[in-house]
């Protein structure tokens, strides 16, 4: 191998492409066309679910700080079909902040679809709100995703509606959006030009930042806690796993964050590419014991 | 008014009359023509609307077919209909789908179902559909209107269903096109027209439910009771809507409820057909109407005008000649035309001039005759006097000088003294006559008539209180600021002095003298009244009649005198008398006479006497 060309920024759909033409021979694809391209002969690697998109309740809202708004809306959640048709079953339902992989107590947490009660919830709330769920107008994700909550809702008879909060570039590597992050007291542009939206609500990725329970937990509270008002302390490095998991389960009653499913790190490997190992969380690419085979090369 | 305006005018009321009903019937007819007209085109439109709506549902059924009968679809078929089938690999498939079917709905329904894909609302997969699994064939039930869920809310939707049926199961191909502004756009409708559409979504009346072809409607509320009627009692309703109060502005809107597969009300077309165009030409005829309405009453009025002058020139010669008859024109003669009433009218009036004329010589010479013979009875009467003892004395004169020689010389002295006073009276009544004759022309110069009265009174007042005879009391009523007129002093002082000549004769038993001077309008009135005998009423008809005398040893003459010199004042003349109360003299002088006139013939002047008894 003489030289490594890497090229940045090129969109996903075009990513798979040059994977089926053999015109790279390593790239990131989203997750939900996994499937599609093994089906189409590429080469698909997948890592751990190491990559949580939760709704998150933002800070400030009057609405929400009602326990019973966020739960209905939790429970109305069919998280098995978002993961089965959305990702294509490229992910797990998500019931806590850490996969179980990781932390080993992610099965304590629900993840069942109980749209009875969340109906009957529902139902007790006086005067029932409006809710806005946001999601990043350029993540095709988040927007079906956010799009089947919204079915999800309906069908609990939640009045709660989606839209774009505005056209960001890529995330930073927790999968966060780089705009700023406003509460319900501030505002939004949304997808109409000048239109003044009021969000309630938000889709957010959260990247482990290591496979290690306690630093990923630590970091998704750094991060989550401008968001939606989470004044937890950060966990401790004496903490044990015990301690991860009450902090874990302490965030979860509060009702601001509902995870919604685990994604896994896919990458889409060309027929010469040899000895790829999947990078753990928090990992850059092992390029290092990486070779192509010459017989292979196009 | 003229008899001509008259008749101008009823002519011209009746042209006006005319034209305005044939105007009005003219309107009135046209109107109900592009009614008429109007409503068979609409209904025509209607139909085609219908017509087109109809095939855009063929349309849509046969794209849905289409799709259910392509390949790619009964292999999804096929690999559903297999056991523990994973359906999680078509759920993106509809949109693609839908995008190159130009399909706004499609849904791939599962056999149980539920949605695999769905093009509009991809987030509903998994979601029942269960009207889909219904008892319902859906080969023969062609497309229908259907209320729909969606992202953005309820809508409704030209919808066909389509089967593939593989095995015992069944793979749903659910298609439709949005009813909305695009579908409006799409529709070909004529110039003058246009389309719109109400969602009948949400129980009360939505505004924003009416939309056409750019978007929502303006002034939808205008189309509530509209909405209203057809939510009450669906069927075809034709309404008139005026937008403005121009009439050009409104708008007939055909209603056309669009209902469901339960003939539940989901929509409501309303074709809308202005009536700028037809209003513009129905306001072309009538303005057409008006201008030749205007020019036939132009016209009109220049006939009527010249009929009426025509019709009427008979008429105005008549009037014309009957003016110059009562001036005093008599042998006036009006032009006969024609034989018609006019032209008899005409002889006759002519007929009557004549006999007029002829009338008057006859009582001109019949009064000349007759003013001849009072001339030659007061000759007679007056000369039989004196010519009486002028043929005793000659007798006496030859008897003396054949029987008495002797006395004839104191005969002769003694009968010529009575010849020469006889003679001599011959004269003063000869000149009497002649003074009558010769009465001169007046010669006008300021005068105070009360001066004149006052001097005339004063030569009287001796004989008013003359010794032997009963005393008449003079009363002078003399009006104070009484203007000068234009009179000859010398005429109006005999006119008075004879008017009190006059009335001393009526009062030979004495009475009271009354003389008044008075202005009104113009003229300057003189009344003089006597407490004397009276006058019959014939004496007082004939009192200014030359030579007529009540008086054993009148002449006759005095009153006539009077008359003349009123008369040649311009001034008028009369009496008014009562047998045993007395008799009062009226005359009225202008103060300032026309031009002085000359005595009229005797008998005219008879004629303007006023007489009252």
């Amino acid at each position: 191998m003489d030289f490594v060309e890497i090229q940045m920024g090129r969109p996903a759909h075009d990513r798979v492409v040059d994977l089926e033409l053999n015109k790279t021979d390593l790239a990131r694809i989203p997750a939900q066309q996994a499937r599609q391209a093994a089906d189409r002969g590429v080469r698909v690697s997948a890592s751990q679910p190491n990559e949580l998109l939760a709704l998150v309740f933002l800070r400030g809202h009057s609405g929400i700080e009602s326990a019973r708004v966020r739960e209905a809306i939790a429970r109305c959640i069919d998280r098995t079909a978002i993961v089965n048709f959305i990702l294509q079953k490229e992910g797990e339902p998500a019931g806590g902040l850490l996969p179980q992989w990781s932390s080993g107590t992610a099965f304590l947490f629900r993840t069942e679809t109980d749209t009875r009660t969340a109906k009957e919830i529902w139902s007790q709330i006086s005067p029932s709100p409006k809710l806005v769920l946001g999601y990043d107008s350029a993540d095709t994700l988040e927007q079906s995703v956010a799009e089947r909550i919204v079915v999800n809702a309906k069908e609990a008879g939640i009045s709660l509606v989606s839209r774009a909060m505005t056209a960001s570039g890529k995330g930073n590597q927790y999968g966060e959006s780089p705009k700023p992050v406003e509460s319900r007291s501030g505002q939004f542009e949304g997808p109409t030009r000048g239109t003044a939206v009021l969000f309630d609500a938000r889709l957010v990725r959260l990247r482990m930042p290591s496979p290690l329970p306690r630093i990923s937990l630590s970091a998704f509270i750094d991060r989550l806690g401008p968001i939606a008002g989470i004044v937890d302390s950060p966990v401790p490095q004496s903490a044990s796993p015990e301690d991860v998991y009450y902090c874990e389960r302490g965030i979860m009653n509060s009702g601001l964050v509902v995870p919604i499913v685990w994604m896994p790190q896919v990458y889409g490997l060309s027929a010469r590419v040899r000895d790829w190992k999947q990078p753990a969380a928090g990992e850059t690419w092992p390029l290092a014991d990486v070779w192509l085979d010459s017989a292979d090369s196009h | 008014m003229t008899f001509r305006s008259k008749l101008f005018v009823n002519f011209m009321l009746a042209l006006l009359l005319s034209v305005g009903l044939v105007t009005a019937g003219v309107t009135v007819a046209t109107r109900r023509a592009f009614d008429e007209l109007n409503r068979q085109h609409t209904d025509a439109l209607v139909e085609q609307f219908q017509r087109e709506f109809e095939r855009r549902g063929h349309d849509v059924l046969n794209r849905v077919q289409g799709i259910a009968e392509a390949e790619p679809t009964v292999r999804m078929a096929i690999d559903l209909s297999r056991p523990n089938a994973d359906i999680s690999v078509y759920v993106n498939d509809a949109h693609g789908v839908a995008q190159s079917h130009q399909l706004d709905f499609l849904d791939f329904v599962g056999t149980e179902g539920s949605i695999i894909s769905s093009a509009e609302w991809s987030a509903r997969f998994g979601y029942k559909m269960e009207w889909v699994t219904q008892k319902e064939d859906w080969a023969t039930r062609g497309s229908f209107l259907m209320k729909l869920d969606t992202q953005d809310g309820p809508a409704v939707a030209l919808m066909a269903v389509a089967a593939v049926r593989v095995g015992d199961k069944d793979l749903y191909v659910v298609g439709g096109e949005r009813l909305g502004k695009e579908f409006l756009a799409s529709l070909v409708l004529p110039e003058n027209m246009r389309a719109l559409l109400y969602l009948n979504l949400d129980s009360p009346f939505q505004p924003a439910n009416l939309i056409d072809s750019a978007g929502p409607a303006v002034e939808a509320e205008r189309f509530e009771p509209i909405i209203q009627l057809e939510r009450t009692h669906p069927g075809p309703l034709t309404e008139k809507i005026n937008w403005t109060f121009d009439a050009a502005s409104a708008e007939i809107f055909h209603a056309i409820p669009k209902l469901g597969r339960q003939n539940e009300l989901l929509a409501v077309l309303l074709i809308g057909n202005s009536q700028r165009t037809v209003v513009t030409l129905q306001r072309h005829i009538l303005w057409l109407a008006i201008g030749v309405a205007v020019i036939g009453i132009l016209f009109g009025l220049f006939l009527s005008w010249w009929a009426a002058a025509r019709v009427t020139l008979p008429v105005r010669r008549l009037a014309a000649g009957a003016r110059e008859v009562s001036d005093g024109n008599w042998n006036t003669r009006v032009a006969v035309r024609g034989n018609d009433e006019i032209g008899q009218l005409a002889q006759s009036f002519n007929r009557m001039t004549q006999e007029l004329v002829d009338q008057r010589e006859r009582l001109i010479q019949a009064e000349r005759v007759a003013a001849w013979r009072e001339v030659a009875r007061r000759l007679a009467h007056e000369l039989k006097n004196p010519l009486f003892p002028l043929q005793t004395t000659v007798e006496n004169l030859q008897r003396a000088s054949t029987q008495n020689p002797d006395q004839f010389e104191e005969v002769f002295r003694e009968s010529t003294g009575i010849l020469l006073a006889e003679i001599e009276n011959l004269k003063t009544i000869v000149g009497r006559f002649s003074d009558f004759a010769k009465m001169p022309q007046p010669e006008l110069g300021p005068v105070d008539l009360n001066e004149v009265v006052r001097n005339v009174v004063k030569l009287f007042e001796a004989q008013f209180c003359a010794v032997g005879r009963p005393p008449i009391t003079p009363e002078l009523h003399l009006g104070d600021n009484l203007p000068t007129i234009q009179a000859d002093t010398t005429l109006l002082h005999r006119a008075i002095e004879n008017l009190i000549l006059n009335a001393m004769d009526a009062m030979p038993a004495g009475g009271i003298l009354m003389m008044r001077t008075t202005q009104n309008d113009g003229n300057v009135d003189f009344e003089i009244s006597d407490t004397g005998v009276g006058l019959t009423r014939e004496e007082a008809d004939r009192i200014f009649t030359p030579y007529y005398t009540t008086k054993q040893h009148g002449t006759g003459l005095g009153l006539a005198i009077v008359q003349a010199i009123v008369a040649d004042h311009s001034g008028r003349i009369s009496v008014e008398s009562e047998m045993g109360v007395g008799t009062a003299f009226h005359v009225e002088l202008p103060i300032k006479p026309p031009h002085p006139q000359t005595t009229p013939v005797v008998v005219e002047e008879v004629h303007e006497k006023k007489v009252e008894v």
